[in-house]
């Protein structure tokens, strides 16, 4: 998550110019523990819980998690350069949006179809994968505005606070993801 | 669909509300737009992949994704899946040539591919190729049994027209199909490690202890706190907690979790006034609730300020501020 990670694209019509860098960073810094303060509480809600069980729940909270950072994305501005590193977490976000409600679909059908399988006697397929799959892509999502909210500080040096909290987060929200049982 | 101005940024935030209301469609519509206008977006491809109408468009979404990412092994397992159900659905439904150039790269992805070499008999030009394709099934499964028929059935087939059949020998379909295929590269680790000393060193700055599980939390704090050139040392529980305090001396403020595993943040407080070198040491306590019983709780431990949880930093900070002022500054 590093300032240089993505390579220099060429500005998009119609974005605004870069403004000069802010002198006062506290005021992002201040926004961004609010949202990490939130996610770290969602995080911790989620401690205990189980894949299969409680699939629609986690899903919620997963999603919860993004559009709290896409929210912050989109109520910010970025300068022109970060249009790219913008639109790789909105892009990212879509997929854990469009694979949480396929498995949400996939459970709304599974009453029925558990009743039938149940009368059959056949094998119920879990959707504890599915659901571990989307909880990792919700931590690539967030992952992605993480990078986009770091490239809008004037220095690493000053931002240096946020990664290291921004990495703690992400380290034990995969972890938790790892660790969750079907 | 769109305004003529809108970037990618703006169409992808829409496809996102599309996704979100359930309508695939327009969210489809959306992506392709953005895609255009911005095509080296490789997570827009992967989701455009997924909100395909036919396997042949996921399939060409997904070799975008893995064209610009070639260490992407998500994308590249599930291009896997998808080229073998793409030239599946593309045989059943009589396109040959794609089925070809599907299955061809889902066999070339995963030699070991019953089902893909199955499909590449059915799809080939001639009896004999379709044999070979059929022996390497039965290479990987001996007891396959549509291979078993399919043996007989193009064995048959050449001898009505009096070709050979070829040998029992798949040497020569492993060559054909051992495609190059991307190596691996190191992980892409996105880790954004780094040690965190605070403190701003131009005059003695304030000194916290922060007391909570979570690391999130502590480093959270931590980084609001160094905003006001407060230095932060961590502990993880209670135990901990007293370690720093023999080793460093007394903070100047404690912010400690209700919630600490083992002995919990109002026991941790009672501690900390029974002890004379800490007892004036205000600590604000973040409780995981705002009711009347945890006040209560937090009153009898000696907690000097609250705040509920989960934290909003500047509330939190506004308590630290309140009670750092009615201590006096640090003279060293």
């Amino acid at each position: 998550m590093t300032a240089t990670e993505n390579p220099p694209r060429p500005d998009e019509p119609g974005r605004v110019p870069d403004p000069a860098p802010p002198l006062d960073t506290r005021p992002w810094q201040s926004a961004l523990a609010g949202l990490l303060a939130k996610l770290e509480h969602y995080r911790a809600e989620m401690v205990g819980r189980r894949l299969g069980a409680d699939a629609g729940w986690l899903l919620e909270r997963a999603e919860a998690m993004v559009l709290a950072a896409e929210d912050l994305a989109r109520e910010s501005a970025f300068p022109a350069k970060l249009a790219v590193a913008e639109a790789e977490a909105v892009a990212r976000a879509g997929l854990f949006v469009a694979a949480a409600h396929g498995i949400r679909d996939g459970l709304k059908r599974g009453l029925f179809r558990t009743v039938l399988t149940a009368l059959s006697r056949a094998a119920v397929p879990s959707a504890a994968p599915a659901v571990r799959h989307a909880l990792e892509a919700a931590g690539e999502a967030l992952n992605g505005y993480f990078t986009l909210f770091t490239e809008r500080y004037p220095s690493s040096l000053s931002a240096r606070g946020w990664v290291d909290a921004a990495s703690a987060f992400l380290a034990d929200y995969r972890q938790l993801v790892r660790g969750l049982p079907e | 669909m769109s305004s003529p101005t809108s970037t990618p940024t703006d169409l992808l935030r829409q496809a996102l509300t599309a996704a979100r209301a359930g309508d695939r469609p327009k969210a489809r519509a959306l992506l392709q737009e953005a895609t255009k206008l911005e095509p080296r977006n490789e997570a827009a491809w992967r989701w455009l992949a997924g909100l395909a109408d036919s396997p042949v468009d996921a399939v060409a979404a997904l070799e975008r994704a893995v064209a610009l990412n070639p260490n992407n092994d998500k994308a590249k397992a599930a291009l896997r899946e998808t080229r073998l159900s793409g030239g599946i659905a593309a045989a059943k439904a009589k396109d040959i040539p794609t089925a070809r150039r599907l299955l061809r790269a889902a066999v070339a992805d995963d030699p070991n591919s019953e089902q893909g070499w199955l499909w590449m008999a059915a799809v080939c030009d001639s009896p004999t190729e379709a044999l070979t394709y059929l022996h390497r099934v039965l290479a990987l499964n001996p007891s396959n049994s549509a291979a078993k028929k399919g043996v007989e059935y193009y064995q048959a087939k050449l001898k009505k027209a009096g070709g050979v059949a070829p040998a029992v020998s798949t040497s020569g379909v492993v060559q054909a199909f051992d495609a190059t295929r991307p190596s691996d590269g190191p992980g892409s680790g996105s880790g954004v490690g780094s040690s965190l000393r605070l403190g701003s060193g131009q005059q003695p700055a304030r000194r916290l202890l922060v007391v909570d599980e979570s690391r999130t939390n502590r480093k959270l704090i931590a980084m609001t706190a160094a905003g006001d050139g407060m230095k932060v040392a961590e502990a993880a529980d209670a135990t901990e907690a007293a370690h720093r305090i023999l080793e460093d001396g007394p903070p100047d403020l404690i912010v400690v979790d209700a919630a600490l595993p083992g002995t919990d943040g109002y026991e941790f407080c009672k501690m900390i006034r029974a002890n004379p070198t800490t007892k004036q040491v205000p600590v604000v306590l973040m409780a995981g609730r705002d009711g009347l019983r945890d006040k209560i709780r937090g009153a009898v431990a000696g907690v000097s300020a609250a705040v509920a949880k989960p934290i909003d930093p500047d509330e939190l900070m506004g308590a630290v501020r309140s009670c750092l002022a009615a201590e006096p500054a640090p003279t060293a």
